[in-house]
């Protein structure tokens, strides 16, 4: 599955692109609406990255264009433009999110990776942190290429933080998509079943961690990323 | 203490001052021009010399003394004397004011020509000696006076001949015409009231285009500055105050525009390079120095959102009515800031109200606050600590951090511009103070307290809508 970066800055677009390959996708980029264009007539895509102000156009223009040749695509919209109205006008025009410059890349790719989530695809590439992959397909866990087994909450969870890793998941986001909306129970059950996985990762040395702020939600990553301590 | 002049009681004082002046004048002119037309000036014109027969006669008068056998005389006091030296050809004469014949002493060429008076007795008269001296009497002019003139021995009949007008004689007219000051001094005060109180209310509702026009710049300010002072119906005087003072403001708005305009395109400018540079630290190799050049264009990022956002809200350019949840939103902000918090080795922890604190105002400018005080408990924060953000229910966010806290003495200077507390220390710059202009836009309030135990508490009130206030019953005090 492609991802077509529309970005006229070269040194962003390298990185973005780099970025993108990281997480496992393919990706073209190009750097005019008119290139955009002829890209989009010759090669399928499942998402496009939008940068708004293009040497030749409005970026904003072409999710007409995407719409009408390629329905099923999911359009990210790209801006340095500020105002709140910008963000509305993109969407209005059938954007599915936006993300103002300057943005983190973790949080484009969590991005992307929600889109794909909410509509599912059947080539998602699996999502690798440290030696833990998970195959969004199969719904399947490997550590180091070996296969290990989680429950199904555990696996919604896991797939959850995976899908935003190194970004943070809103504890509250995660109770209602696992929980529904009986608070009480919820709430300690999620920190039970955080802890579990936390656990489990830690006897299978993922190279991973679940960070968890208090009240705030949670954050996968990578222990390595951790070399602030000593 | 210096007291503002007052312009209206300048122009009243100034026209009282000037009513003074012009009432003597007028006066004086007036008088002089009556006296020219009563009895004795009516003459004046005709010979100057007339106006010295008060004084002549006057030294006539003074001249008199009585003999030791009681009948009068004249005995030339020296200023008689003085003034038959400068003038040869004066003649004078007294008479007996009861039995009117002549003084000893008295001219016997004029007391022969007026031989007659005795009979008639005139109480004042005017003749003419023309065979004495001169022969130019055909051109109707006299040269001789007879009067009865006050003395101390009474009305004595006094003539004279050959007078002359010197200067000083205008002196003695005036003692002949005397002033009644008791009557110039009602006169003054009179006419102080009077042009006093017109001037007052004429000078007050004269100026009050000028009163209007100060109300008119009174509604003046940094958000409404295409503002011009309307010139339809403005007095000459003023137009010219107020074309100059549109002027001023025209040059100030497009110098304010220009400032606004690069303050908008320097900010927009440096975030693609900002995006870039943190797009180039993400793709790097964790490490120490990657994560501490994040957490400084995470900071970058920062200051440039809040310049846009200040810039945008002093155009007043900014929504002020969007619905804004707050605890929502500094839950987002906080978990969009954990892992920059946990790449510094601190972490972040909320605690929510529980319920939407729904407030009017501008979602960015009131993120922008936020992450601000975020950010900077953040860089407080010892390593390996934790910055706690609460929202609580009675609408107060409080960002709270465990460092070196604010002296209490600094507690309200941190939020002026570009404070910092010493040249050593990096400062908190503009974000406090783009805080509190943001608070203050949206009616809210920002301010610091220490944590107990050591460290800064800032906290920020947004304004209670009227959503909230419905959803939280039990605490609208």
């Amino acid at each position: 599955m492609r991802i077509l970066l529309v970005e006229d800055y070269e040194a962003l677009a390298s990185r973005v692109a780099f970025a993108i390959e990281r997480a496992g996708y393919g990706v073209d980029w190009v750097d005019t609406f008119d290139r955009a264009l002829r890209a989009l007539e010759e090669c399928p895509y499942s998402l496009a990255l939008l940068d708004r102000r293009l040497p030749d156009g409005d970026g904003i223009s072409l999710i007409r264009h995407i719409r009408s040749k390629q329905p099923a695509m999911r359009i990210l919209m790209l801006s340095a433009l500020d105002a709140v109205s910008d963000k509305i006008d993109g969407l209005e025009a059938g954007a599915d999110d936006y993300l103002t410059k300057p943005f983190s890349l973790d949080e484009m790719i969590a991005r992307i990776r929600v889109q794909f989530r909410e509509h599912a695809t059947d080539q998602e590439p699996s999502i690798e942190l440290g030696a833990l992959s998970f195959d969004p397909q199969q719904r399947s866990v490997t550590v180091a290429n070996r296969p290990v087994l989680f429950s199904r909450r555990e696996l919604m969870l896991l797939e959850m933080l995976l899908r935003r890793a190194n970004c943070a998941v809103p504890r509250r986001t995660l109770r209602s998509e696992l929980y529904g909306l009986d608070l009480k129970v919820a709430d300690h059950a999620l920190t039970s079943l955080v802890s579990r996985v936390r656990v489990r990762l830690i006897e299978l040395k993922a190279g991973v961690e679940v960070y968890s702020a208090r009240n705030l939600g949670y954050v996968i990553r990578e222990i390595d990323a951790t070399d602030e301590t000593p | 203490m210096t007291k503002t002049p007052s312009l209206v009681l300048r122009i009243v004082a100034l026209l009282a001052l000037a009513q003074l002046p012009a009432f003597l004048i007028t006066w004086l002119l007036l008088d002089s021009l009556n006296l020219w037309n009563t009895s004795d000036f009516a003459v004046l014109s005709e010979n100057f010399d007339t106006i010295a027969i008060w004084r002549t006669t006057g030294l006539v008068g003074d001249s008199l003394i009585r003999d030791s056998d009681g009948s009068l005389r004249i005995e030339p006091t020296p200023s008689l004397r003085a003034e038959m030296q400068r003038l040869p050809g004066l003649q004078f004469a007294a008479y007996d004011p009861v039995q009117w014949t002549p003084l000893a002493g008295s001219s016997e060429k004029l007391t022969s020509r007026l031989s007659t008076v005795a009979v008639t007795r005139p109480r004042h008269m005017h003749f003419v000696v023309n065979d004495i001296t001169r022969n130019d009497v055909t051109d109707g002019r006299f040269d001789g006076h007879l009067r009865l003139r006050e003395t101390r021995f009474g009305e004595v009949p006094i003539a004279v001949y050959g007078f002359r007008f010197r200067w000083d004689d205008l002196s003695e007219l005036l003692q002949y015409n005397p002033v009644d000051w008791s009557f110039v001094r009602l006169s003054i005060v009179i006419v102080a009231v009077v042009t006093g109180g017109t001037a007052w209310f004429a000078v007050r509702r004269g100026l009050k285009p000028l009163a209007d026009v100060a109300k008119e710049v009174e509604h003046i300010d940094m958000s409404s500055l295409h503002r011009r002072l309307s010139t339809s119906g403005i007095p000459a005087e003023i137009k010219g105050l107020v074309d100059v003072v549109n002027e001023a403001f025209d040059r100030l708005e497009s110098g304010v525009d220009r400032q606004r305009q690069f303050a908008a395109n320097a900010a927009h400018e440096l975030r693609t390079p900002l995006a870039i540079m943190r797009a180039q630290l993400e793709c790097e190799k964790p490490s120490a120095v990657r994560n501490e050049l994040l957490s400084a264009a995470s900071r970058l990022r920062s200051i440039v959102e809040q310049m846009l956002i200040s810039t945008r809200l002093a155009e007043g350019q900014v929504a002020l009515d969007q619905r804004v949840d707050v605890d929502g939103t500094v839950q987002q902000l906080a978990c969009d800031l954990l892992p920059l918090a946990m790449n510094a080795g601190r972490s972040l922890e909320f605690e929510s109200a529980g319920l939407p604190l729904v407030t009017l105002g501008n979602q960015r400018a009131i993120e922008c606050v936020v992450t601000n005080l975020i950010d900077n408990a953040l860089r407080a924060e010892p390593k390996g600590g934790v910055v706690c953000v609460r929202a609580e229910a009675d609408g107060v966010i409080a960002v709270i951090d465990h460092g070196e806290g604010v002296e209490s003495a600094d507690h309200e200077r941190i939020f002026e511009r570009f404070w910092r507390k010493s040249d050593a220390t990096s400062g908190t710059g503009l974000g406090l103070a783009i805080a509190k202009d943001i608070m203050d836009a949206h009616g809210g309030r920002i301010w610091v307290e220490d944590t107990p135990g050591g460290g800064a508490t800032f906290k920020l009130a947004f304004r209670k809508s009227a959503e909230w206030r419905a959803s939280v019953p039990d605490a609208q005090t």
